[in-house]
């Protein structure tokens, strides 16, 4: 143990003799990790907004269809859930569970020349909000109320159609049995969600409306279900399963898997240019240690010759890599860090793409996230790299002859 | 001995550590040439799948509409669509151009209502824009003026609809009233863009101006232009003040540039290079300027001899510069090589992200081209060697500010 702390501070001094290319080396490697912090922070951010978007605008925590709607991509209005209203006061009685009924219908929304494809949605205006948040988001108007036909746009649906509360607007869409159908209204509120691409496509009526207009008596396509925690989404599905086996029930996780495999791939990307950028460090701090090998071969020879253990002088220089990853670690976590939470404080604004279809499900802003994960392994990527830059320095140390370093200065 | 033979004696002292640096800036050379070429590749994706199958070069467009083009509204469109298309054609520039009429509709699937995009145009005037010859899978384009349409393949398998089978459609007309037509499907088209395969159907403008109540009249005029990526605004430029001298007011030249929001897209990602590029110069420098620094600092007797023998400052400059140029040339040499030999590679073989952009909902290609040319290898060799000249400043500063006495008489300077 002794040895060992000899063999550090041995290091650290070595290291405050080449002030110079220490700063140079840890600066070089700090970069990387502080691009791989941010990188990742970001990320991190982006997967927290868009999972809770997701979760309250979109799919719920779990949700359940009639048998063999998920196989179709454009499922038609034959799939039902019939007697919804029965089945959701059924689900409801699981312990932490709350539901809610939808009935979502493709269809057009047509104002005087103005015409978009959208989908309507049939919501239970006293359980849909237990569930979902989309009805709170009202910015302009009134929210809908029972027993009042009306229609809740979103906001970028009503910036395209240049429609305004109290406008009228047409609903047209195919009934079940096949006629088309529509309905005169007026918009009663505009709302606004975190996420542009359902402000520009779910148009919200009562779900009464919508059974009446889709020739749906107590009929639905969709029981959506919110949990304390999501993270309880799998085994509360299993139960589901269990309890109401007629039915197709899927989690947030498996409705959102397409967005989730982007995440995915953005973060291989990231990795991909980190390892790039983590090779050209490694190479840097290689470069380091075989200078310092080469530089110190006459005192590595002494320090041999005086009966220090090989394996120990070999040591020094393993340490000395790995004090250049420790401080290029904790550079990257102090600049990073405050990179970091400075962006996470005023956000990435995301202003310019608002109206553009990214695919993202946030809008305004996006906040980078410091996970404690995130800085260790900031540590463990810069102690890994220069432990394996130095590895081959200190063999070499190991190896070489006592002799021809104490006389040629080579190792 | 010549300078340069100073030098390069001076990087092959420490071989190991020359190639060490060498292979810190070939990697960071590939990567950038690498980057660059995939860049160009998606650009290429992007924008061409853009301007083909939407705005051209140059989109004519009624004044009122260019706010509007997300909405496709069926508004009064342009009269005398003939002597419009006559005044675009003369323009300076024009190779084709392609009147269109855009709609939605929703279309009776067997169990469900599919909403769809109609593309009505003059097929024969789509070379070089929606290229309907191309796509074309299975069948054939339908014929101008006729009762044919031409099916995105994963549309006709939603309308469970196949080559022979009758498309019909009941659209709202240019009035607000419903208008039926009758269309036979001839041909099934792939672009491989999934939002068009799945979405988009195409059939002559002539039928479509019938069945919308616009005779000849047409929504938007798609012109391709020679060298049109480049040329668009200085051609839409001439195009407006043709059309104004013949009396258009009401029609606007617009440039693909100046459509959506794509451009600025495409101006973020070459933001996302240029950072790139920064960073890995960064990193490049750190270690280039440590191993021309412990060069110098290796041979300070060295550099105090020549300074005592009467080189002056500048030849010692020349010399530090010149080793760190060795070092930067044959890396930039190997990092080129390697990063245009992978790009290459990848063009040839394609990237194909189809699973990760099935959420996304632009028309975009899923396989992307990565395309190197002349011009990246050019950047990434500038880029490296000025990474090798700027690594050698520091280290040049401090070899001439060596006085030659007091190095000569030390060690270390």
């Amino acid at each position: 143990m002794r040895r060992l702390l000899i063999a550090i501070r041995l290091a650290f001094r070595n290291l405050r003799r080449n002030k110079r290319r220490t700063a140079l080396t840890s600066t070089g490697l700090a970069v990387g990790l502080i691009v791989m912090i941010v990188a990742f922070s970001t990320l991190d951010g982006l997967t927290e907004q868009a999972r809770s978007s997701i979760m309250d605008f979109e799919v719920a925590h779990i949700r359940g269809f009639p048998p063999g709607y998920l196989e179709e991509d454009l499922p038609g209005l034959e799939f039902q859930i019939l007697h919804a209203d029965s089945l959701r006061r059924a689900v409801s009685e699981l312990d932490g569970v709350a539901a809610t009924a939808r009935l979502t219908i493709h269809g057009q929304l047509i104002a005087g020349r103005e015409e978009a494809f959208i989908e309507i949605v049939g919501a239970d205006l006293v359980h849909d909000p237990r569930v979902y948040r989309t009805l709170d988001q009202v910015v302009a108007g009134q929210a809908l109320a029972p027993g009042k036909d009306g229609v809740l746009i979103g906001q970028n649906l009503a910036k395209d159609m240049k429609l305004a509360v109290g406008d009228p607007v047409t609903l047209f869409l195919r009934s079940a049995p096949g006629a088309f159908n529509s309905r005169n209204l007026h918009v009663t509120g505009i709302y606004r969600t975190s996420n542009p691409m359902i402000d520009g496509r779910q148009v919200f009526i009562p779900l009464a409306l919508a059974q009446q207009l889709a020739l749906m008596p107590d009929a639905a396509n969709q029981l959506a279900v919110r949990l304390h925690d999501y993270r309880d989404a799998a085994p509360v599905r299993k139960q589901l399963r269990r309890d109401f086996p007629g039915f197709a029930w899927q989690t947030w996780d498996e409705a959102a898997a397409d967005f989730l495999r982007t995440i995915h791939f953005r973060r291989i990307v990231f990795s991909v240019i980190i390892g790039i950028l983590a090779l050209i460090a490694l190479i840097a701090v290689s470069n380091t240690m075989v200078m310092a090998v080469h530089e110190r071969a006459r005192e590595i020879g002494a320090l041999r010759a005086l009966g220090f253990d090989p394996r120990l002088v070999g040591r020094i220089f393993l340490f000395e890599g790995l004090l250049i990853g420790l401080i290029a670690g904790a550079l990257a976590v102090i600049a990073g860090g405050a990179i970091v939470l400075w962006l996470h404080r005023h956000g990435i604004s995301l202003g310019q793409f608002d109206d553009m279809q990214t695919g993202l499900p946030i809008r305004d802003a996006l906040y980078p996230v410091l996970h404690l994960s995130t800085t260790l392994l900031a540590f463990i990527v810069g102690a890994f790299l220069t432990g394996l830059a130095s590895w081959r320095a200190a063999r070499r140390v190991t190896r070489g002859e006592v002799v021809r370093a104490l006389r040629e200065g080579m190792l | 001995m010549s300078l340069f033979h100073l030098a390069w004696r001076n990087t092959r002292r420490q071989p190991r550590r020359t190639l060490l640096t060498m292979l810190a800036v070939a990697v960071a050379v590939a990567a950038t040439t690498f980057i660059d070429a995939y860049m160009n590749g998606a650009m290429d994706s992007v924008l061409n799948t853009f301007i083909q199958t939407d705005a051209g070069h140059v989109k004519v467009m009624p004044r009122k509409a260019v706010d509007r083009v997300r909405m496709l509204p069926l508004d009064d469109g342009f009269t005398r669509l003939d002597s419009l298309v006559n005044v675009i054609s003369s323009v300076d520039g024009v190779e084709q151009v392609a009147p269109r009429i855009r709609f939605g509709v929703l279309l009776d699937g067997d169990e469900n209502a599919v909403p769809a995009i109609g593309v009505a145009t003059i097929p024969s005037h789509e070379e070089g824009l929606l290229n309907l010859r191309e796509v074309v899978t299975d069948g054939r384009v339908p014929q101008d003026g006729s009762d044919e349409v031409l099916l995105g393949d994963q549309l006709a398998a939603d309308l469970n609809l196949a080559i022979g089978g009758e498309l019909f459609l009941v659209a709202n007309t240019s009035y607000g009233g419903l208008g039926p037509g009758v269309y036979r499907v001839v041909g099934l088209a792939h672009t491989g863009v999934q939002m068009l395969d799945r979405k988009q159907f195409y059939i002559p403008l002539h039928p479509a101006q019938e069945q919308l109540a616009m005779e000849n009249r047409a929504l938007e005029i798609v012109c391709r232009v020679k060298d049109g990526r480049e040329r668009s605004i200085e051609v839409a430029a001439a195009m407006q003040e043709a059309l104004d001298r013949a009396g258009f007011e009401n029609a606007v030249a617009v440039p693909w540039q100046k459509q959506g929001y794509l451009y600025s897209a495409v101006q973020q990602a070459s933001l996302f290079e240029g950072i790139m590029m920064l960073l890995l110069a960064v990193i490049a420098l750190t270690t280039v300027i440590n191993t021309v620094l412990m060069s110098v600092m290796e041979r300070v007797r060295e550099i105090g001899a020549l300074r005592a023998l009467g080189f002056d400052r500048g030849t010692v400059i020349r010399l530090v510069l010149t080793e760190s140029l060795i070092v930067g040339v044959v890396g930039t040499v190997a990092g080129v090589a390697l990063g245009m030999a992978v790009s290459l590679w990848l063009q040839h073989t394609g990237l194909d992200f189809s699973n990760v952009l099935k959420s996304v909902e632009i028309p975009l290609n899923p396989v992307i081209h990565p395309r190197p040319s002349w011009l990246t290898a050019l950047k990434a060799s500038l880029f490296g060697l000025l990474v090798a000249l700027a690594a050698a400043w520091y280290p040049a500063r401090v070899a001439v500010r060596l006085e030659p006495a007091r190095a000569l008489g030390t060690h270390r300077g």
